[in-house]
């Protein structure tokens, strides 16, 4: 008998709309539901999907405990073996919506849950109860390999079978070490190792040391009266017409503007090229993103020294981390050489 | 999302399309709100931290 599926989407893949319906509330809807009907092709007849959970990212997250209780009571009445949620590819905010609905709704139900999205999205983090989390590429144009993946780990956990190491059985790792013989001593297969590196071949590791990106937090700022204020921003605010190409999503270039002299950022002037959150309320007034309005007013009655007189932009969106931590570091190098004692970073 | 990442200070503001922004006020109201919001960053950075740490506008107001 084929085992029962509930799906999780967000308001995109839901059918309802893009950014502009990242309010949607959460609804259920019988069956599979876009990727989910191919999802349930690649179960090929061993699990259906009965059932689809679908919520915007923004309602997700503005109402996180209240919608997740929901979500799992919905889930709890259509008796599922397995919950899917995603792939959520490089969308931050969707892949961490799937991975708190599957590790909540797993643990509650007491059933195999897992989550598909790109290794880098912030959703990939580990979890506590842990859920399995299947490798995607970063963009919806691997939709089908996606796909594949997680019916795939489905089955398996499905089956009941102790699973394999993360590598083999097409998850990514989460930390639990299990010991098994390869029939060799460690100090034979170490010395191959080294043979190996030495030869240039890609010989893995047995032991990953796990690289953590934690940056010490700086002392607090003393004095903010002769503090100079900079605005550092990856929303994706550019003077009109974009003038230096940065990217609507994968940025790799960033860029600084002059705000000398301005009262606040001039309606009319500025743009968002962000494709990861709805412009329209930043096209309006660009102060709603970068508040140049609020800091030269509080400069002028001097509760600050000084607002830096440029504006450091790039856009986050389903960034890659390694281009992210490069603009970061050039951006920080900028702000130090001038003086800059603080950054308020606005983000979407 | 800033938790997750590690970013040291995080003040919770507007919404995700408008950090300080809230349209659902007067142009004058909104102004206003934001000054708060910016104020509360501020205040923020004057705090120390030894790991990520959220903070809420409310508890920094500075006047």
């Amino acid at each position: 008998m084929a085992f029962r599926v509930v799906h999780y989407l967000n308001q995109f893949y839901g059918g309802i709309g893009g950014e502009a319906e990242a309010d949607a509330p959460f609804t259920v809807r019988e069956g599979p539901v876009g990727p989910g009907r191919r999802l349930e092709q690649a179960l090929g007849g061993d699990g259906r999907v009965v059932a689809t959970l679908v919520c915007g990212d923004n309602a997700f997250h503005e109402r996180r405990d209240e919608t997740l209780a929901k979500i799992t009571a919905a889930a709890r009445e259509w008796a599922p073996d397995v919950l899917v949620a995603g792939p959520a590819f490089a969308s931050g905010r969707y892949g961490l919506a799937c991975a708190a609905v599957a590790s909540r709704v797993g643990a509650e139900l007491r059933i195999p849950a897992l989550a598909g999205m790109h290794r880098d999205n912030p959703g990939a983090q580990p979890l506590d109860p842990p859920i399995y989390i299947v490798p995607t590429g970063e963009t919806s144009v691997e939709m089908d390999a996606a796909l594949e993946g997680m019916a795939r780990l489905a089955r398996r956990l499905r089956s009941g079978q102790r699973l394999g190491p993360a590598r083999t059985e097409g998850y990514l790792p989460r930390g639990i070490r299990r010991n098994t013989g390869t029939g060799r001593p460690a100090a034979a297969r170490a010395v191959d190792l080294l043979l190996g590196r030495l030869g240039g071949a890609a010989v893995e590791t047995e032991l990953p040391i796990e690289v953590r990106d934690r940056v010490a937090p700086p002392p607090p700022v003393a004095d903010l009266a002769h503090a100079t204020i900079a605005l550092v921003t990856e929303a994706g605010v550019v003077p009109k017409g974009n003038p230096d190409g940065i990217e609507a999503a994968r940025a790799t270039r960033w860029a600084r503007y002059s705000i000398e002299g301005m009262e606040r950022l001039r309606p009319g002037d500025y743009e968002s090229i962000h494709g990861g959150y709805d412009n329209a309320w930043v096209n309006q007034d660009a102060n709603r993103v970068l508040p140049v309005d609020a800091l030269r007013a509080m400069e002028h009655e001097r509760l600050i020294g000084r607002l830096h007189p440029e504006y450091f932009v790039t856009c986050g969106s389903i960034g890659n981390p390694t281009e992210m931590r490069r603009m970061g570091r050039e951006i920080a190098r900028e702000i130090a050489a001038a003086g800059v004692t603080a950054v308020i970073l606005p983000a979407t | 999302m800033a938790t997750r990442v590690g970013a040291n200070r995080i003040l919770r503001a507007g919404r995700f399309h408008h950090p300080f922004g809230d349209p659902n006020r007067t142009p004058e109201g909104e102004f206003l709100w934001r000054r708060q919001v910016v104020e509360a960053a501020l205040r923020a950075l004057t705090v120390p931290v030894e790991q990520p740490t959220t903070f809420e506008v409310a508890e920094y107001v500075m006047r």
